[in-house]
Parts: C-alpha cells; structure tokens; sequence
C-alpha cells in the first residue's frame, strides 16, 4: 500500500520527472552537430568495433553467431550497469536541490533509470542493425522480446533505486559498487558461452540474478527461440522480487535521507 | 492541487536532529560501530511540541534569535523535513522561495529552465507555456537569450530569471527566508513592489527575517520563537515591541546555538 501513495506522489510530480528525463536525454549531445543522431551512431560504431575484434581476432567457432550471442547480452548489460551507476548516485547529485525543496525523492533513480531504458533501446536498434549486415535470420521468438525487456527494466528498476539510497547513508557503495559490476561482468556469460563454464561451477551461475535475465535475450536474440516457461518464470520472479526489495529498501531509507545528505 | 481556503495546521511538532560526526558512515564505521556505540551520535531538539495554525489570509512573521529553529520549521512546513514527533496537515500548494534559482541547470536553456521550473514548483507544462512571455518581460533578457544556455547568462541575468520565475509562478503559501532581491537598483525595486503585490495576493505568507522594520511592514502575524519553542504569538503590534524588549535586555536571550543552514 505504501509503494501506491509512493506512485500517487510521483504522479503528482509526473512534469517534474518528464523534464528531467528528456534534459538528461538532451544535454548529452547538445552542441554536436550529429545531435540526436549520435545517441543510434554511438552504439552502431561500438558494436562495429566489437564485431571486427570478435570475427578478426578472437575467434571462436562462427563469428557472426558470436557477435550475435555477445551483443545480446551486452546491450542489457549495459542498461543494467549505467543505470546502477548513475542512478545510484543521482539523490546525491540532486542534495542541493533536495535541501531547498520538496520532491519525491524517487523521482531521481527513476529519471535516470528512464533516460537510460532510452538508450538501451537505440541501442536495440543499433543491434538490429548490425546483424542485418551480418546474418540475421528474423524468427517469431521476437515476439518475445518486449517480455524480455520489461523483466530486465524491473530488476534494474530496483537495483537503481536501492543504490540511490543506501549510497546516501554509504557512501563506499559507491566505491564498491564499481568493483562488484565488474566481477559480475565476468561472472555473467556475456563475452564467453555458458556452456564453456566447467561443468564444476556452471551451478554457481544460477546464483546470479541477470544470469536468468541475460539468458531470455541470449534466447531471443542469438538463438532465435522463444525462453522455455520455465526461463520465464525464474527471470520474472528474479525481476519482481528485485523491484520488490529495492523499493521497499528505498521507502525504509527515505524518509530520513535528507538529514544524511 | 488544493483549491479554495489554505491551512496550515501544526500539532506538537518536534524536530530532533542527530548529530552524526560524518553524516554517512563508512563501511568501516558500520562494522566498528557496535565497538563504540552512543559515543558517537548527539541528538540536538531544534523544535520542541510547536503547535500552530496557520490561517488562509495571515501574513506571519518568524522571527527569533538565531538557532531558534525558525528556518527549520519552515523546512517542515515546505515537507523538507519530516517532523521527528507531532502532527501536520497542510491545505495549498506551497514552495518555499528559500532559495531562487535552485532547480537551475546552467546547461539548460533559459526557456527549459523556466518549464523545469514550473514543473517543480507544481505547474503544468500548459500553465508556464502561457506564463513564459510574462517572466521573460519581467527579467528583461533579451528574447534571443531565450534559447541559449544559462551558464552563458550574466550572473545578474540569472537572478533576475530566477527572480522572475519565482514571482511569476508564485504559490499559495508563501515562504520566505530572508529573501530580497540583489542586483541592480532599478531591477530591484521592481522586484520588491512586485513582492508586495505577491505578498499581497498569497493565501498564506510566513516570513523569516531578522528586519523587524520589514517583518512591520509585511506581516499582521508575529511568532518569536526560541530554542525551538514558541515565546509569542500574536498581532505584530505586541509580540515585536516585547521581542525588541527582551533583546534590550541581554541576560534574557543567550545565543544558544549557531544558526544551521
């Protein structure tokens, strides 16, 4: 009940989470004479990168199915860590606004959490784009693919919105935070073949959360299949349990943040 | 937002600060904490059992020694600070005019800063749409500045929008601390008529200041407050001439604590 007044008094300041987002979404590349253009041109030239490095140099079995299977995972990996980071940080960026006014607190996470769910979804675009030169066999199992991504915005949703918290009250979260995205980059299979893991400790992969998540777009996107019930109801739970925790973690923190900042 | 009458209604508001040695702890801090516990958090009361109501149409005057409390009582007006004990229940739209300018983004252009703030202070993208030729007439920026961004504005640019925008957007209950205009001479007296007529046409005014001649002059209302307590409430006319009594008379106010920002 408490996360619907939470909700009714972001509605109230819906206009306020509007500009934020599309300020965030603007200022990026204002002033570049690509402008918007960049925000589809960035990922695409990333990606081109990865690609010539993936098929050139580090080759392993088929290099179009590699690039398709690591981009998939990349690009939700991305969202997930850009919005920890930022989102994370942003009740701290906005301490001198929140000292003279009164916002809901939460519109800050989200904003950034928003702003970010935009960029991941050029980035789709710039996926697309990619393997259409490279091989792409579209299937049904796309179909799936809006499923997918709102199971990866809940989670990264309360992931975001616990780090803007609790780096209120710890500020070594930050820190911290840092080293932990980049051992679960390596501890997620993104650039290598889960089932290149050993056998020994493959087990040890279902104890991270985005396993289950990143494997509904290893399915879609680079398999061509649509997730088995079973992969959809572990990521679905995973997502809601983290958008459960996460904003039960930042109504339990909120109401004295502003003496901590 | 709220129509009609406003209120404001305060029912044995306390407010206890915690005095932390580091507002956040470290990690460090949290696992040595149990170690040496109680030593380290100081409470300080800046508020203690306020009991007020704030009637539609009253023009009040906060005033009070500093470390009163007075501007931390605003702030639990304006919801900045949730009270530690105590009861409130507010009837307007308010914001407090602390300070001017606040949710400014210097990246931002003049007219995204205005709709930004319109949104923050509680107004619709349609309602600062209708209002942006008033505040742009008023701060006297040339129309072309319009779209450029604020951190290229002269720092008396900026605070006539600043100025601008918080008189044309202005709340039913207004709170001020200590706020008048700086800038030129010309640009200042027109901002301060307009502050009287904006005075004049909000429901509700409370007033911080330590200008008794001013507080004279606005207010009909006066609230001496004093180590978080209220001394006095009443017509201006009696509770300023006891407060000027008293501070004639020195033994009866001591200075108790350093003003918090």
């Amino acid at each position: 009940m408490a996360l619907v007044g939470e909700f009714a008094k972001l509605y109230a300041f819906r206009e306020v989470l509007r500009n934020l987002v599309s300020s965030d979404l603007k200022l990026r590349f204002r002033r570049s004479f690509l402008g918007y253009g960049w925000s589809l041109l960035y990922p695409v030239l990333t990606m081109l990168i990865l690609a010539a490095v993936f098929s050139k140099i580090m080759r392993f079995g088929s290099a179009s199915d590699m690039i398709l299977y690591v981009f998939a995972g990349l690009v939700p990996w991305n969202f997930f860590v850009s919005s920890c980071l930022a989102g994370g940080n942003s009740v701290l960026t906005n301490e001198a606004l929140l000292k003279k006014i009164y916002l809901p607190k939460l519109i800050f996470p989200l904003s950034v959490l928003l702003a970010r769910f935009v960029d991941f979804l050029f980035n789709l675009v710039a996926l697309f784009i990619i393997v259409s030169f490279i091989s792409f066999k579209p299937s049904w199992a796309l179909l799936a693919l809006p499923g997918a991504c709102l199971i990866l915005f809940l989670f990264i949703e309360g992931v975001t919105v616990a780090l803007a918290a609790i780096n209120v009250y710890v500020r070594d979260a930050a820190h911290l935070m840092s080293v932990i995205f980049q051992l679960a980059f390596y501890a997620t299979p993104i650039i290598y073949r889960e089932d290149l893991v050993p056998a020994k400790i493959r087990g040890l992969l279902e104890f991270n959360p985005l396993v289950h998540i990143i494997r509904l777009f290893h399915a879609i996107l680079a398999d061509g299949q649509a997730p088995s019930l079973e992969q959809w109801g572990i990521a679905a739970a995973v997502a809601v349990g983290a958008a459960g925790v996460g904003h039960w973690i930042f109504m339990r923190l909120e109401r004295n943040l502003i003496f901590r900042l | 937002m709220a129509n009609g009458e406003s209120h404001i209604r305060l029912r044995g508001i306390g407010l206890t600060f915690r005095l932390y040695a580091n507002k956040s702890f470290s990690l460090r801090e949290m696992f040595l904490s149990p170690l040496k516990h109680g030593q380290q958090v100081s409470n300080f009361e800046a508020l203690k059992e306020i009991s007020l109501d704030i009637s539609h149409g009253d023009r009040v005057a906060l005033i009070g020694p500093n470390g009163a409390g007075k501007s931390s009582l605003l702030k639990i007006v304006a919801g900045i600070y949730p009270p530690t004990s105590g009861e409130m229940a507010i009837r307007g739209r308010i914001t407090p005019l602390i300070e001017m300018g606040a949710g400014f983004n210097p990246e931002l252009t003049g007219r995204e800063n205005i709709f930004l703030n319109a949104a923050i202070l509680g107004f619709s993208r349609a309602e600062a749409q209708r209002r942006l030729p008033k505040i742009m007439e008023f701060s006297e920026i040339p129309p072309d500045f319009l779209d450029t961004g604020i951190k290229y504005y002269s720092s008396g640019m900026m605070m006539r929008l600043a100025f601008s925008v918080a008189l044309e957007l202005a709340p039913e209950i207004l709170i001020l601390d200590e706020i008048f205009a700086s800038g030129d001479g010309h640009f200042v007296e027109k901002a301060t008529r307009r502050m009287r007529e904006f005075i004049a046409s909000a429901h509700i005014m409370i007033l911080v200041t330590h200008d008794l001649q001013l507080a004279r002059s606005v207010a009909s209302r006066c609230i001496w407050l004093e180590r978080g307590r209220v001394i006095e409430d009443g017509p201006i006319a009696q509770v300023v001439p006891a407060y000027e009594a008293a501070l004639r008379a020195p033994d009866v106010i001591t200075h108790a604590v350093g003003g918090r920002a």
